[in-house]
């Protein structure tokens, strides 16, 4: 199935060159810093000075360079994105299996739950818990000694916050394939086999539903990111000296004033987060529209 | 009808109960107190301000008092700007949000429909192929990122148009946009998607074999179903505007709610982030269930359940 989803995106000309384009940004996100002279040391002399040949994006209010920061926070937002989009992958895929297959009550009380949170501002939630939270979770870091992860308390309630509040679509979706999955005849076989209900939703459902979720996964990923720079943008995301793009937006926001414009600030991190989040989902729609069985031509 | 209502009313209490619960126990439980974040406060004074604003005695027992006062209307003093109540501040700051945000909503649904319609028409052509990816680009660039850009542009680069505060005009016209803009995106991609598919079917073809023209069968007739996903989509829609509207006021220096709660989850004022919250959830889920009746209003063959 992966195979084939990679082969969906590749045979349309311009779905290939964006995929081209995602990976190169991807290794220059990973492998980008290494081949930079300036890693992120503050240097006052040259505070807020404009791109030139030497800091090619310019540098910050400490005279940091901003490609250094841009590519690392590029990294944070990727890697936020990616876990948040897991954990409300393993929320949404799970409610969706139980309430699509064990149906009637069950499946009753869980989607008047979704669509209970879809009415409520869930990212308020995601405010008020994380700010509540910050607190007892680096204690109980501490006691459990884990210490060595305090620095990161912030982004692991970023984690477990955004999963909890994204996984909602993923669930519909994967409860809507399970109603229909579940009459096959091949459900059926392994229940006259003796197969037990734990047994026939790992092995014989989820298999079927790899593709939906891995494209419903690609256009989760996007939401998640935007989620997290808004709160980080907020001041209640990552923490400095660690960037994020969202937090890189927030500062350069910070510097907008009438009397001197540092545009850099704003334009390279809002910049390469649009072209981020554009190419992220151009390739999720690609994928959900090739994958919709009306669209076949 | 009157069954579906009211068991919804009953469902819209339990909800509101549960938020402001769990708010108010989230906010009570987690260590530090609302009085002040960094300096210690001698026991004897901490004493006095905990009874002073109901925080005294058992967990269960300021949590019941709590609850009282929020059924009598009471949301309490804010801890933070303490000659306040809340529902003073929510009286003078509920009405800025609820404008900006009612402006940004039938905006963000004008832009959507017409350009939706605009790009159903020339389906596959340039113009459709170009809007779609100026409407994908749309929703890739959220209000936060938006707002500098557009300050930094029309505000400090043109000089066209000013770049904080409410009450004028020209104050409008940025934080309106960068509110509505992303937003009309997803509604536009969402109305061609769905007046495609309502374009395919027989009522459509008998239309045009009646020889009526192209515009108005769009009016008319397809457009009328069409439109039905975006009323459903009204609800998530005015939760969306409504986080967007945090950052855009705190942006253009809006005196809305937004700044408010930010500001009071980071003092741990936990009156005034109880009575937002409460606020917020009860213009959504109002929302939705207007929506909802709505929807069964205009589409008669949904029956309500």
């Amino acid at each position: 199935m992966k195979a084939s989803l990679l082969q969906i995106l590749w045979r349309d000309s311009f779905l290939r060159a964006t995929l081209i384009a995602f990976f190169a940004l991807l290794i220059i996100a990973l492998f980008g810093s290494f081949f930079l002279e300036h890693p992120q040391d503050q240097n006052s002399a040259l505070q807020f000075s404009p791109p030139c040949s030497e800091h090619w994006l310019g540098t910050d209010f400490h005279g940091r360079d901003l490609l250094a920061r841009l590519l690392s926070g590029l990294r944070l937002s990727l890697f936020v994105g990616s876990i948040g989009a897991g954990v409300s992958l393993v929320i949404g895929v799970s409610v969706g299996l139980i309430a699509g297959y064990f149906g009637k009550k069950i499946d009753l009380i869980l989607m008047r739950l979704v669509d209970l949170l879809y009415s409520l501002p869930r990212l308020v939630f995601v405010i008020v818990l994380i700010s509540a939270l910050e607190k007892p979770t680096a204690h109980f870091l501490e006691k459990i000694h884990l210490s060595e992860m305090l620095p990161h308390v912030r982004l692991l309630l970023l984690f477990i916050g955004l999963g909890c509040v994204e996984w909602l679509t993923m669930a519909r979706i994967v409860r809507g394939q399970v109603l229909s999955l579940k009459e096959s005849t091949f459900v059926l076989a392994a229940r006259a086999l003796g197969q037990s209900h734990t047994q026939i939703l790992i092995r014989h459902l989820l298999p079927n539903l790899t593709g939906i979720v891995i494209v419903y996964l690609t256009l989760t990923i996007p939401v998640v990111i935007l989620e997290e720079s808004f709160l980080s943008f907020l001041g209640l995301g990552v923490q400095a000296p660690a960037a994020s793009l969202g937090s890189l937006i927030s500062e350069g926001a910070q510097y907008l004033n009438p009397f001197e414009i540092q545009w850099w600030l704003i334009l390279f991190p809002a910049g390469t987060m649009a072209l981020l989040l554009l190419m992220l989902n151009l390739l999720g729609d690609g994928l959900r529209d090739a994958m919709d069985p009306r669209k076949k031509k | 009808m009157i069954p579906f209502i009211f068991r919804r009313l009953i469902l819209m209490l339990l909800t509101l109960f549960t938020v402001v619960s769990l708010t108010f126990l989230l906010m009570r439980l987690a260590p530090g107190n609302p009085f002040s974040a960094d300096r210690k406060i001698p026991p004897s004074i901490l004493q006095e301000l905990e009874s002073k604003y109901g925080l005294s005695g058992t967990i269960g027992e300021q949590y019941l008092s709590y609850l009282k006062d929020v059924i009598r209307g009471d949301l309490r003093i804010s801890t933070k700007y303490r000659d306040w109540s809340v529902n003073e501040i929510l009286a003078q700051t509920l009405p800025v949000s609820m404008a900006l945000g009612s402006v940004a909503f039938c905006l963000t649904l004008l832009f959507g429909i017409i350009l939706g319609s605009f790009a159903a028409l020339y389906q596959g052509q340039w113009q459709d192929r170009s809007l779609m990816l100026v409407a994908l680009l749309g929703i890739s660039i959220p209000s936060y990122i938006l707002a500098p850009l557009f300050i930094l542009f029309f505000g400090l680069h043109l000089g066209w148009l000013s770049v904080a505060g409410f009450g004028n005009a020209d104050q409008w016209i940025l934080p309106v946009l960068c509110l509505s803009l992303p937003f009309s995106a997803s509604v536009a991609r969402l109305v061609r998607t769905s007046l495609l598919e309502v374009l395919t079917q027989d009522f459509i073809r008998t239309a045009r074999a009646k020889g009526l023209d192209e515009s108005k069968i769009i009016i008319r007739h397809a457009l009328r179903v069409a439109l039905l996903p975006v009323v459903s989509y009204a609800g998530p829609l005015a939760a969306n505007l409504l986080t967007g509207s945090m950052v855009v006021e705190q942006i253009f220096k809006i005196p809305g709610m937004g700044p408010f709660f930010i500001n009071s989850v980071l003092n741990r004022d936990l009156f005034v982030v109880g009575g937002i919250v409460l606020v917020f959830s009860l213009i959504l889920m109002s929302l939705n269930l207007f929506v909802d009746l709505l929807y069964t209003l205009l589409d008669r063959r949904i029956k309500l359940s």
